[in-house]
């Protein structure tokens, strides 16, 4: 069984980019536009791990992932955004990783096997 | 007898040609058994009814005997008459017949004038002889068939070897012509209006002539042999006149596209029974024709596999030459890719022209072979010669060698292309020959297009004959007459060209390198326009440090040159004549009183608009007129003043004698004020860092990872469209988030203002958003007091803002919400408003909406709103503000109503 991973981004590009190289690396991906969808999801049928920007209209990243850990206490969260200065505040955010944007996206597909694949 | 002399005697006549000794041979044996003087052996010819005299003296050879002759059912010696050689005579005969499977089978016939022996010495002789003449000629048949069935050997590799039709039909027919032993072999078909006959001919090798033959010439027609079954006729009628032989026998086997004739069995010397073709040489010709039109199919299917197979071949090539000319493509793309991105980490103008010329003209991105940069200069308006990058020992290959060497050692070729530009020495014997040499480029058939028109040029040997001697000089300073140049483009500008050549590999630079070129071109542009601003921003931060401690020294000197200075005092009369001119007019001014009383203000070549209209005015208003910050022009130098002008009453207030205008210089305040202006925009500066990084992180991001797939998936046609789609909006995104944040930083250009109405630029504006709005079911509303109201400044700028407003207002407003835009007549102002229905904006946030870099939205620079406030404040010496209402928030911008002159300058 594929892992499968639902990828919260609000820019649609991103988004597709994203979603298409975790797919390309084997996962079973699903996208949301917003955390409001991604809640909506997830309560449907919970994933192993999620991929969320920060800046989002509406539901911000980091509320999402509180409400995600509190459905799902083991779902791993990883951090994708365009800010380097969130770093210091990750533990409070309760993710698991936390990785910079940037069009190698070697280091999430990384952070991502070593957090699933486990 | 001896049976075995008897028979080597009778297998010679079949064997060999005949010859008289075996004849008598055999004669004398059989006279000597029977006791006869005279004898003679036949055997029977079937097919002519007739016993053929074979050997003996009684009989000349070759002679026939009618069968009729002879009772066939007598057993023993039976008296018979026959014509001799002597006469007619009564000789004695004894039909030789063999007992096959119940069956008799007459053989042949023995004759003899006389006999002596006994009756038991007969019948054995007899015997002997039936059997002979039973066995022999059956030998010897067999030995025929096999030696035709060896032949057949030869058409095998017949078929095997030849490799066209017409060697296969050549050899074919010779071939079946030797087996069957055909006088004549020939193949024919109908053509329109008659016959083809392909005939073999043996001449200094095997030939096949063919000849046409009318049907009109024809005795019969012959497709009644040439139809149907394969068949063997014997003395056929009507073939003579087509195949131009006499014709005794003859087979017909039929080759799909025509028919093999073979006719007539060549003559033999010695002994054969049957003289044309049997049913034997039927089934072979036969059984040959099928195998034939197996083997034509076959060397036909080959040579049509063959024509496939090259077709295959040339299609696989041609593909092949397609997809490599894509993977260049695609190479190239990348390198592009990689230089832009190293371009843009450059901070200084000069770096970015060496990362440029360093990624033009490295083997790992795009590989020409040299590259010279020549930059414009605005001031003198011509190009300079700046850089020339490229090989220049005498071991070009060893240069190239080395720089890959140093190329591969990095794994990321951006990071090469930053560190090697920055370490790159520039001041090579290339360079030395164009540096800082003048190419005027205006009238240049080439120059002057890339400059002006901003085009890529590529240079060949037919373009440049055609140009003539104009483009000459560039062709003689690279020594070859292929090279391609480049316009750098920036927004406004072009900042210069480079031109690439392959000057050692001799490679022509291709059409296809255009949209390459073309990228670089841009790209280029921007940096370095990037690059420019840096280098300000950095010059700037520099003095800012310096600044800032003078600063606070300026501020209390201005204060204590502002105490300590009295005001400079000019008075004038009723005609402006001037009547008064203090020390510090002196001072200022740079005249004494002497020179000056008596002489009106606009004598004394001071450069001020309307300073004397303004005395005036103040003499018809009886008011005092203020003015701040007021420019006069001293000689060279600028001077801003605040001027009071007061009117001077006599004693009694009655008459007006005429002004007194003061005058306070407020240069170094105004300087100041200009400096802290210029202070404010960089701690701004200073925060665009941040959000812009964020900003073009995601849009960078998504172009990088869609050139990576776009690279990974170039075989998927459907992805490729896909991506090169996304890629284009993202490169959209860049370009309009780049451009805000320039028409932000950039210092204010010199505006074209004049006359417009502002009503028909808002009603242009909704135009523009009218889908928007439609969109969203948002009920515009739009009022006004006049139909026309015109305002006076720069139309395109104030368009931006009105659009700027408008489209937040959409943004903002629920659907089915309300719009109301304004248009307002004041007292010295006109007011535009734009409001909309929604959430009114709180306080803490409504104080920072016109900062830069503050927004609300999730993306966006945040600078709409500061622009909208540097064009209408900065720029047009207006006002714009935010107002919230109960159910909605408020937009407004005023600008000053046109003074009179300018409206006389719409009348005219």
């Amino acid at each position: 069984m594929p892992k499968r991973i639902l990828v919260v981004e609000d820019e649609p590009n991103m988004r597709l980019l994203v979603a298409e190289e975790l797919m390309d690396a084997g996962y079973e991906v699903d996208t949301a536009e917003n955390g409001e969808a991604a809640l909506m999801k997830f309560k449907d049928k919970p994933y192993d791990l999620v991929t969320i920007d920060i800046e989002m209209p509406g539901m911000n990243g980091l509320e999402l992932a509180g409400k995600l850990r509190e459905i799902k206490r083991d779902v791993r969260l990883v951090i994708l955004t365009a800010y380097s200065h969130y770093k210091s505040d990750m533990a409070s955010w309760a993710a698991d990783a936390y990785i910079v944007k940037s069009s190698d996206l070697t280091e999430l597909k990384e952070v991502i096997s070593r957090l699933i694949n486990m | 007898m001896g049976a075995r002399r008897f028979c080597n005697a009778l297998l010679n006549i079949f064997e060999s040609e005949y010859k008289e000794e075996f004849s008598r041979e055999i004669a004398h044996e059989l006279c000597g058994v029977l006791g006869a003087e005279r004898v003679s052996l036949c055997l029977l010819e079937k097919s002519k009814g007739v016993y053929r005299v074979i050997a003996g003296n009684l009989l000349p050879v070759f002679s026939k005997v009618p069968v009729m002759l002879l009772p066939t059912d007598r057993e023993g010696a039976v008296q018979i008459e026959l014509e001799t050689s002597t006469g007619t005579e009564k000789v004695y005969g004894i039909v030789l017949k063999r007992e096959n499977n119940n069956l008799q089978e007459i053989t042949g016939l023995l004759l003899f004038d006389k006999y002596s022996c006994a009756p038991e010495d007969l019948a054995r002789l007899v015997e002997d002889l039936e059997y002979f003449l039973w066995v022999i000629p059956r030998y010897e048949h067999s030995k025929m068939y096999l030696e035709k069935y060896r032949s057949l050997w030869i058409l095998t590799r017949i078929f095997e070897e030849s490799r066209t039709v017409d060697e296969l039909l050549k050899e074919f027919m010779f071939a079946v012509g030797e087996i069957l032993e055909a006088e004549y072999t020939y193949f024919v078909r109908e053509v329109a209006g008659g016959f083809e006959v392909k005939n073999l001919v043996l001449e200094r090798e095997i030939t096949l002539h063919t000849r046409f033959v009318p049907t009109e010439i024809l005795d019969s027609n012959p497709l009644k042999y040439l139809k149907g079954s394969d068949k063997m006729v014997y003395k056929p009628t009507g073939l003579e006149s087509l195949l131009g032989t006499n014709v005794k026998s003859a087979i017909f086997t039929k080759a799909e596209d025509g028919w093999f004739i073979f006719v007539n069995k060549r003559a033999k010397k010695h002994y054969v029974q049957v003289k044309s073709f049997d049913s034997l040489d039927f089934e072979i010709a036969r059984d040959a024709t099928r195998r034939y039109v197996l083997a034509k199919g076959r060397i036909e299917f080959d040579i049509k596999l063959k024509h496939e197979v090259e077709k295959l071949k040339q299609l696989q090539e041609s593909y092949e030459e397609l997809i490599e000319t894509q993977r260049e493509q695609i190479r190239k793309m990348n390198a592009v890719h990689y230089i832009s991105q190293a371009m843009r980490t450059m901070y200084s103008v000069k770096n970015v022209y060496k990362t440029l010329l360093l990624g033009l003209t490295s083997g790992r991105l795009l590989g020409y072979n040299r590259a010279l940069l020549l930059v414009y200069d605005e001031k003198r308006d011509v190009l300079v010669g700046r850089m020339w990058l490229g090989p220049e020992g005498e071991n070009v290959e060893e240069e190239w060698r080395k720089a890959n060497m140093r190329a591969m050692r990095y794994a990321d070729v951006v990071q090469y292309l930053r560190e090697e530009a920055m370490t790159l020495e520039i001041r090579n014997r290339l360079t030395e020959t164009i540096e800082n040499k003048i190419f005027p480029y205006k009238a240049h058939p080439i120059l002057e297009r890339c400059i002006l028109r901003k085009k890529i040029f590529i240079a060949n040997e037919k373009v440049l004959e055609a140009m003539g001697l104009g483009a000459a000089d560039l062709a003689s300073l690279l020594g070859t007459k292929d090279f391609a140049v480049i316009p750098l483009v920036g927004r406004d500008s072009t900042f210069g060209v480079v031109i690439v050549d392959n000057f050692y590999t001799k490679r022509s630079i291709k059409e296809s390198d255009v949209e390459i070129l073309k990228l670089i071109s841009d790209s280029a542009g921007l940096a370095i326009e990037t690059a420019i601003n840096y280098e300000e921003l950095r010059n700037k931060t520099l003095s800012l440090e310096r600044q800032k401690s003078t600063i606070e020294f300026l501020r209390e000197f201005s204060e204590s040159v502002l105490q300590n200075m009295s005001s400079a005092i000019v008075v004038l009369d009723r005609e402006g004549r001037i009547t008064e001119w203090n020390k510090k007019a002196e001072l200022y001014f740079g005249r004494t009183k002497e020179q000056v009383l008596g002489s009106e203000l606009d004598t004394l070549s001071l450069e001020s608009e309307d300073l004397k209209e303004l005395c005036f005015q103040c003499m018809r208003i009886k008011e005092e007129i203020t003015l701040s910050n007021y420019l006069i022009t001293v000689g060279a130098k600028e001077r801003y003043f605040d001027i009071k002008i007061t009117p001077f009453w006599d004693s009694e207030k009655i008459m007006l004698r005429g002004v007194i205008i003061t005058l306070d210089d407020v240069t170094e305040r105004v300087n100041l004020e200009k400096e802290r202006k210029k202070q404010e925009k960089l701690a701004v500066l200073g925060e665009m860092a941040a959000r812009v990084a964020h900003e073009l992180r995601n849009p960078v991001s998504v172009l990088g990872g869609f050139i990576k797939r776009l690279e990974k998936n170039q075989g998927d046609e459907e992805a490729r469209k896909r991506y090169i789609k996304i890629i284009s909006e993202e490169i959209l995104r860049l370009e309009n988030i780049v451009n805000e944040i320039l028409d932000f930083s950039r210092e204010p250009r010199s505006l074209e203002f004049r006359l417009f109405d502002i009503n028909k630029l808002i009603k242009d504006v909704y135009l523009l958003l009218e889908e928007k709005i439609k969109e969203k079911s948002i009920l515009f509303m739009f009022e006004t007091d006049k139909e026309e109201m015109n305002v006076y400044g720069e139309s395109a700028r104030l368009k931006q803002v009105a659009i700027n407003l408008l489209q937040n207002a959409i943004e903002a407003t629920p659907a089915g919400g309300k719009i109301l835009v304004e248009t307002r007549e004041g007292l010295d102002n006109i007011v535009v408003s734009v409001w909309n229905e929604g959430t009114p904006i709180p306080k803490d946030i409504a104080e920072k909406l016109f900062v830069p870099f503050f927004t609300t939205k999730v993306h966006g620079t945040g600078l709409g709103l500061a622009i909208c406030k540097k064009i209408v404040e900065d720029e047009h010496g207006g006002k714009i503000y935010h107002e919230s209402t109960e159910d909605g928030n408020r937009f407004v911008f005023e600008l000053k109503k046109p003074s009179e002159l300018q409206e006389v300058d719409l009348e005219k």
